[in-house]
């Protein structure tokens, strides 16, 4: 059963703070959502979750395991990444680029197992991407290309799946497609921490909600909780009339 | 890439290799290969087996250099203006072979310029380490090669600009336009261990191009050692093109323009286009080679670096206009 723990981690950019003494800890099956305004911390977050940022204080553990002792082949095997950042360099063929989330299972001189293209032809169906498979990726929308990137991430069947805000360039169908995918991953088994900014939509399908704020985790509770009306003027500088509520949308198949 | 592709690509390297090896501007060598297989000797024999033989096999080792480490260089900063050249590692080789004329170290052993060309190379590449810092990103790593490159090239200028008489600075000058013309087995010994291990190291490491295709933190993400990966980059690129350098001088274009050309064969792929850049590097030097031995006039040498660079830039010009508005 995996399971996460952040202990008071710290971690600054060339001198400036984008982290202070934050703990989280979370365990499979859970959908976790980090909100918060820009700069909040929400991305740093998810790199030190994620091994690719070496915490300055404190500590990060998979299945009591810091994540420092793995080797990078043995991490990556474990869990999967979405940065904000979704550019590709290459004219690469979607179908490829999904590929290339089988990249830590891969041996030397050898090709994609049975259970490789089976992962990857599901995630791409998953990810309804599987019409695009030929497609190059720089002729993609940027949601096509989001939906690829993500299918990419899936075809790891990582245990933690970290998906920095996946829902950003999306129209609200794929939206709702993204956010019921991410509650599928969950109920396999895995453990998924994302960031994002739609808050009706962290609140419908997040298990928890932490709401970070310049570099400090603010609250953090069950979804119906943890966003009050003082938290959202306080942090965000909004106020909704009638309190937050769930998004409503429903799919018409 | 597929199967077939690589095996053609292949035979033309081998190709270019045996028209450079047989053809020449008093017609072809085969009667003196005939004669090689059957143990005699003659003024054919002697020309085919101690001057063409080793000049094919340097072209191939130099070629073979120049197209992997650009494919694997521009894979590395996923940019297909990145190639030798930009690195510094041409450049500061070539100081290195122009302070070992300039000081008349060729008296005291003919490799004293291929020695003096890899140092170069190295102290070229440990200052770019130096400058770009153990975790620089792509642009970083660009900027601080074309500073390298600046000043190597100053360098190499100044000693021409001081040089005693006009002789060393025609050597120079020579050295610097490229050419296998001088190549003989001694080349071929030195070259060879130094350009294959750089070839064998940017093998051992393309398969972390694709995932670095999505970007230096994501492709950590997918398990890519990326220190490790740019030490070995640099390192093999050095070695690659160091050792040729050190023995044909500098030969530009090849290095960008042949995984330019091949990008559209491997789907893009990064990882798929090392190998292939090798091949066609090979096949490409030796045919620009074979030119410039048909073109020279007696006394008057064509040089290949010359060569590669007047018909390399319009070609380069060419494909960049077509793909323009395309992403590579």
């Amino acid at each position: 059963m995996t399971r996460l723990v952040l202990h008071n981690v710290s971690a600054r950019y060339e001198g400036a703070l984008a982290l202070e003494q934050a703990s989280l800890e979370a365990e499979a099956g859970r959908v976790v959502a980090l909100v918060g305004p820009n700069g909040a911390g929400k991305s740093t977050l998810l790199r030190l979750a994620g091994g690719l940022l070496i915490p300055e204080t404190g500590s990060v553990a998979l299945d009591g395991q810091p994540l420092a002792i793995l080797s990078d082949r043995a991490r990556a095997r474990r869990i999967a990444y979405l940065a904000a950042d979704q550019a590709v360099a290459w004219s690469l063929q979607v179908e490829r680029l999904v590929a290339l989330g089988r990249a830590p299972f891969l041996q030397p001189l050898r090709r994609l197992s049975e259970r490789d293209t089976d992962a990857i032809t599901q995630a791409m169906r998953t990810a309804d991407i599987a019409h695009l498979a030929g497609r190059r990726v720089d002729t993609l929308s940027s949601g096509e290309r989001a939906r690829a990137q993500l299918a990419r991430v899936l075809s790891a069947r990582a245990d933690l799946v970290l998906l920095d805000e996946p829902i950003a360039a999306l129209d609200p169908r794929h939206q709702l497609r993204v956010m019921d995918i991410v509650r599928a991953i969950a109920k396999q088994g895995a453990l998924v921490i994302m960031a994002i900014h739609a808050l009706d939509l962290a609140v419908r399908y997040a298990d928890e909600i932490v709401v970070m704020a310049d570099g400090h985790i603010r609250a953090s509770g069950p979804a119906g909780t943890s966003l009050s009306p003082d938290l959202l003027a306080e942090v965000f500088g909004i106020c909704i009339d009638g309190g937050l509520q769930p998004n409503s949308a429903r799919l018409i198949d | 890439m597929k199967a077939l592709h690589l095996m053609l690509l292949l035979g033309l390297a081998i190709l270019a290799f045996g028209l450079n090896l047989m053809v020449g501007r008093d017609g072809s060598l085969l009667a003196a290969l005939m004669q090689v297989a059957r143990g005699e000797t003659s003024l054919g024999t002697q020309i085919l087996l101690e001057l063409r033989l080793p000049r094919s096999l340097l072209g191939a080792l130099v070629g073979a250099g120049l197209g992997a480490s650009g494919a694997a260089l521009q894979g590395f900063f996923r940019n297909p203006l990145a190639d030798p050249g930009i690195v510094g590692v041409t450049a500061s080789s070539g100081l290195g072979a122009v302070i070992a004329l300039y000081f008349g170290l060729t008296s005291l052993s003919l490799l004293m310029v291929p020695i003096a060309a890899i140092l170069g190379g190295l102290v070229g590449v440990s200052a770019l380490l130096l400058l770009a810092g153990p975790r620089a990103s792509s642009t970083t790593l660009i900027l601080s090669g074309v500073a390298v490159s600046a000043v190597a090239s100053a360098g190499t200028a100044l000693l021409m600009n001081l040089s005693p008489n006009p002789w060393a600075l025609a050597e120079i000058a020579y050295w610097l336009m490229g050419s296998l013309a001088d190549a003989s087995w001694n080349e071929v010994r030195f070259a060879t261990p130094l350009v294959l291990v750089g070839l064998l190291i940017l093998a051992l490491v393309r398969n972390d191009l694709d995932p670095l295709s999505l970007g230096e933190e994501t492709a950590r993400s997918l398990g890519v050692n990326l220190p490790r990966l740019r030490l070995a980059i640099v390192l093999g690129s050095a070695l690659a093109v160091g050792g040729g350098v050190a023995v044909a001088g500098a030969i530009g274009f090849i290095g960008l323009v042949v995984p330019h050309v091949l990008r559209p064969f491997v789907a893009s792929r990064p990882t798929a286009l090392v190998l292939p850049s090798a091949l066609a590097g090979a096949a490409l030097l030796n045919l620009a080679d074979l030119g410039t031995r048909l073109l020279s006039g007696p006394g008057i040498p064509l040089y290949l670096g010359v060569l590669t660079a007047l018909l390399g830039a319009p070609f380069f010009v060419w494909l960049v206009r077509r793909q323009q508005g395309r992403a590579l």
